[in-house]
């Protein structure tokens, strides 16, 4: 999977948990909580990622300041897939 | 009267409960407030007490100074106004809101927020601290602060009806910021800043005393029985430890697990707080800089947020025995904090 198909995938999930986010709109170099994702979002997106991915993020890697923005998110999960 | 006022706030450093969010959104960075913000809430404490919405046990955990915070901070001059002065004074409390925020005063108290919550009448009320900095004549809304509106401490508006409809709405019996202290009054608390000069020094040496406190989990409150003896606190300092650990074990293991985490984050809070104390006394001087002391008590902030971040993420998959993990996370925190603030005491 590349990290085109990984950005779209976690695009579709943050806007499944979270429906106010239109995913057009979220800007992927911008910081997460300028794209309105916080703490607890941020735990339940990465709960999804990881069925969806299937790879497992350890407890630190669930702190909302381990990412400087979602493309930071993209590249844990590709480096995980490989 | 002018069209548009917002007086100054800053998302806050400490997010835990309304009373400390709000001191640290008006105080934000003020160099003469850090004097006094890293001179006190060291001591941590904690203790079972019925929530006043659901009457279901919590553990409170606080920093102290807790909900005083903000009468005993010396930066900020804090105001009763009981609801009679208000109406004698204004009339109506939207006037009297737009005519402290023109005069630079903040708004804090409370207010049925389930009226503010819901666009259709409701039948119950839901009492919680309202923190108001600003106002729009235009859009007739105030600017707040509250962690009602989002999952978390967040600035937003608010109608100016929503706002009167919530303040009418609690009798001075439902007033829980007045009922503990002010039996029997309702009203709202005026906050302006303080901080053009400086009234509070660093203290060295009340910060050396209140860490031993802290590592020793002596009762701070016995130097304060003067103002207050109400409570009965059961738990100090690094004992707090312990008493997160039985309180996670138990909320997990309930017939149906409760997964609040607000006992979590304040000490993640305290964490956080603790660290920029340490960076803060080593900019100042006050204790010699080493880099690797405050690399290790970054592992404990780390310890905490992984701690309480984890209690959320069994909230989300049910994962019951991870809870396991807090234990170790909580443990190795304890360990590290008591080794690095056993040093700076003696550094002091």
């Amino acid at each position: 999977m590349d990290k085109n198909e990984i950005k779209d995938k976690l695009l579709e999930i943050i806007e499944e948990e979270m429906p106010e986010v239109d995913k057009t709109s979220i800007d992927t170099t911008a910081s997460l909580a300028d794209d309105g994702l916080d703490s607890v979002s941020l735990i339940k997106v990465i709960v999804d990622a990881e069925k969806t991915f299937d790879v497992a993020f350890d407890d630190r890697e669930l702190a909302l300041n381990k990412y400087e923005n979602l493309d930071d998110m993209v590249d844990l999960i590709e480096e995980k897939l490989q | 009267m002018a069209n548009k006022v917002v007086l100054p706030v800053k998302y806050p450093a400490v997010t835990s409960w309304q009373w400390h969010a709000t001191l640290f959104s008006i105080l934000g960075d003020d160099e003469n407030a850090k004097r006094w913000i890293y001179s006190n809430y060291i001591q941590l404490r904690c203790y079972n007490i019925a929530e006043y919405t659901t009457g279901d046990e919590i553990l409170l955990c606080d920093m102290m100074p807790g909900s005083s915070a903000m009468k005993e901070c010396p930066y900020l001059i804090f105001s009763l106004i009981t609801k009679p002065q208000i109406e004698s004074y204004c009339g109506d409390v939207i006037d009297f809101i737009v005519k402290t925020i023109d005069l630079g005063g903040y708004v804090y108290g409370a207010f049925d927020e389930a009226k503010m919550l819901c666009d259709v009448s409701v039948d119950y009320k839901f009492s919680h601290e309202l923190f108001i900095y600003g106002y729009n004549m235009e859009e007739e809304v105030f600017y707040v602060g509250d962690f009602t509106f989002k999952d978390k401490y967040s600035y937003t508006t608010v109608s100016f009806e929503k706002v009167k409809s919530g303040f009418d709405a609690l009798t001075a019996g439902e007033d829980h910021v007045f009922k503990d202290d002010y039996k029997g009054t309702r009203g709202l608390y005026v906050i302006q800043k303080n901080t053009d000069n400086r009234y509070y020094d660093i203290d060295p040496a009340l910060i050396k005393d209140t860490l031993r406190e802290y590592l020793n989990g002596d009762d701070t409150k016995n130097h304060f029985r003067m103002m207050r003896n109400r409570f009965d606190d059961t738990v100090f300092g690094v004992n707090v430890y312990d008493a997160l650990l039985a309180r996670v074990d138990k909320q997990l293991h309930e017939e149906e697990p409760d997964f609040d985490i607000r006992a979590l984050h304040i000490a993640y809070d305290h964490k956080v707080l603790m660290l920029d104390r340490l960076k803060y006394l080593m900019a100042n001087e006050v204790i010699p800089f080493e880099q690797e002391l405050l690399d290790e008590y970054a592992i404990v902030v780390d310890n905490m947020l992984a701690a309480r971040n984890l209690l959320v993420r069994i909230s989300v998959t049910n994962e019951i025995e991870a809870g396991a993990r807090i234990k170790t996370y909580l443990n190795d925190a304890k360990a590290k904090e008591m080794a690095i603030l056993s040093h700076v005491v003696n550094e002091l």
